[in-house]
């Protein structure tokens, strides 16, 4: 093949696109479309912020008044807590509390004739003292000892009576289904029945009847 | 002056394969010549489309007519290759074998025209070509950008013709050695190939209308008629004819005698560009003083038309007007 010879007379200036696109057009529109967007896209950026700025103040204020908010509710919070325990504690007096009324109701029932009481009498509750080592023989009253959450009281009575029989039915009325769960255990303390003296045929007498224990917490 | 050397090879021309050749200043009758050429897959190059438009194609007188043909054409969408080279067909246009740019041309026009070079294989000199700086701007303007085909090369006609010749079936029916009378209405230029390359280029002042001149003065009659007798046996005007060939062929005969001493190339093979009236006058002159056998040339024929390529019906006898669009367009092809 014979080479040719070009000799091209056009200069580089002079060169056309013959795309529909024109370049020397296209390129400074397209430059000042992106220097807009990224202005509009700065001026968003700017709007973005400064509403967040405003929310944020906004959600500081609100923090503010939930601050005294929650302060205010854990007082509450706190105070019911208080209440309910008060209240607690008053459920377990009531639950704690013994009942005499029937008893004492039902004493002139049980209460044989032959027999006068010289008194009645509620003893004091006891609380045992538990050992924080029960070992054998030793004491309570140690380092580390609890008291035990359970305490009872009693019933005494003295007075006079003909005979141990009526004794002995009061001992069995207190035991009866009356006085069930109230009543645990009656006992005549030893050397308590004993004659009055002088003429009267009456025996003195003591009678210990031990309450159902009461659970306190 | 500007120049463009040869190793300046436009980018956008790297993956061409289908180029819109324009002719202008030619101003024929039948309208502007354009063709399309591309590049086959077989990597040969073909003719897809071909014609005369009516487009002005006539050069400017001076660079206030200049100014007035910026983006003025469109072409029809047959014509709607990305590239198009425009060849310049000019009385001022510049086409010379010179050892430099410098040497090539005048101060005159070393002011006023655009020029680029071209190195000839094996040879100290180059090949200059150049067009007046306003022609060469209005034709750079007259395909209006953003529509196809937009120009991607200038080039001066007598250039585009001699590369058409370059990739024709005649050329290439020789061993590469080859003489080629390139006439013009007031000129010819005697060009020698060896292996295939131009290795001389030069040009005579002593053109077809030179002859019809000397007619007219010998038989006294007008030109149409002396073109009629050129065409007929009726008159055998050698005679008149020989006396301004007679010179031309002479630096014909000098020409090869140059080639052959400097490149021991023996040439055998002439052929004349243009079928002009007379032609066979000029064969005949050129057989008795050189001994040598003129054969016109048109290098369009056997040029490879592809399938379905639109051409004008009567393509064969106008194709001889396609030639330097073709060569062109070829051009660029070859370069890309």
């Amino acid at each position: 093949m014979s080479q040719t010879i070009h000799i091209n007379l056009l200069k580089k200036t002079e060169r056309r696109s013959p795309l529909p696109v024109r370049f020397r057009v296209m390129v400074p529109l397209l430059s000042c479309l992106l220097v807009l967007i990224v202005l509009f896209a700065a001026g968003l950026l700017r709007l973005k912020r400064k509403s967040l700025e405003v929310a944020i103040a906004d959600i500081i204020l609100k923090q503010d008044d939930l601050k005294n908010s929650h302060r205010e509710f854990t007082e509450l919070k706190k105070r019911e807590r208080v209440t309910l325990m008060e209240a607690e504690q008053f459920e377990s007096y009531l639950g704690g509390r013994l009942v005499y009324a029937p008893v004492l109701l039902d004493l002139p029932r049980v209460v044989p004739p032959t027999m006068q009481l010289a008194s009645l009498q509620i003893t004091a509750p006891v609380r045992v003292l538990l050992p924080a080592s029960p070992k054998k023989g030793a004491l309570a009253g140690a380092k580390g000892d609890k008291m035990s959450d359970r305490e009872a009281v009693g019933l005494r009575l003295a007075g006079l009576v003909n005979s141990a029989s009526s004794i002995d039915a009061l001992k069995a009325e207190f035991l009866s289904e009356t006085f069930t769960n109230l009543i645990v255990g009656v006992e005549v303390p030893q050397g308590s029945f004993k004659a009055s003296g002088g003429a009267s045929a009456y025996y003195l007498f003591e009678l210990n009847a031990a309450f159902t224990e009461r659970v306190f917490k | 002056m500007t120049t463009q050397a040869k190793q300046e090879k436009p980018r956008a021309n790297k993956t061409l394969t289908d180029v819109v050749g324009v002719e202008v200043g030619a101003n024929l009758p039948l309208g502007t010549p354009v063709v399309r050429i591309r590049r086959a897959s077989d990597g040969s190059v073909e003719l897809t489309a071909a014609g005369f438009l009516s487009l002005l194609s006539a050069l400017p007188e001076s660079v206030e007519d200049a100014a007035d043909g910026d983006g003025t054409w469109i072409l029809p969408k047959v014509y709607g290759a990305s590239s198009a080279a425009i060849a310049i067909t000019s009385e001022s246009a510049i086409l010379r074998q010179a050892s430099s740019l410098q040497d090539a041309l005048s101060e005159n026009e070393k002011k006023e025209c655009r020029a680029g070079t071209y190195t000839l294989a094996g040879g100290d000199l180059g090949l200059v070509a150049g067009i007046p700086e306003y022609i060469g701007a209005w034709a750079a303007t007259l395909l209006p950008e953003s529509r196809k085909p937009t120009a991607c090369s200038l080039q001066v006609s007598q250039l585009a013709w001699i590369n058409a010749f370059l990739v024709s079936e005649d050329f290439a029916s020789t061993n590469g050695t080859a003489l080629l009378l390139l006439v013009d209405r007031r000129s010819t230029a005697i060009i020698v190939f060896n292996a295939r390359q131009m290795i001389l280029y030069r040009e005579y002042s002593v053109g077809s209308d030179d002859v019809i001149d000397a007619l007219g003065r010998d038989m006294n009659l007008d030109q149409a008629t002396i073109e009629t007798i050129l065409e007929d046996d009726l008159v055998d005007p050698t005679s008149a004819i020989e006396p301004v060939l007679a010179p031309l062929f002479r630096q014909a005969e000098l020409s090869t005698d140059y080639a052959h001493r400097k490149n021991q190339c023996f040439v055998e093979r002439f052929f004349v560009a243009h079928d002009f009236p007379g032609t066979r006058y000029w064969a005949q002159v050129f057989k008795s003083k050189t001994g040598g056998t003129l054969v016109p040339c048109n290098p369009l024929n056997g040029f490879r038309v592809a399938e379905g390529a639109k051409i004008p019906a009567d393509f064969d006898h106008v194709s001889q007007y396609f030639v330097s669009a073709m060569g062109a367009a070829v051009a660029v092809l070859e370069d890309a």
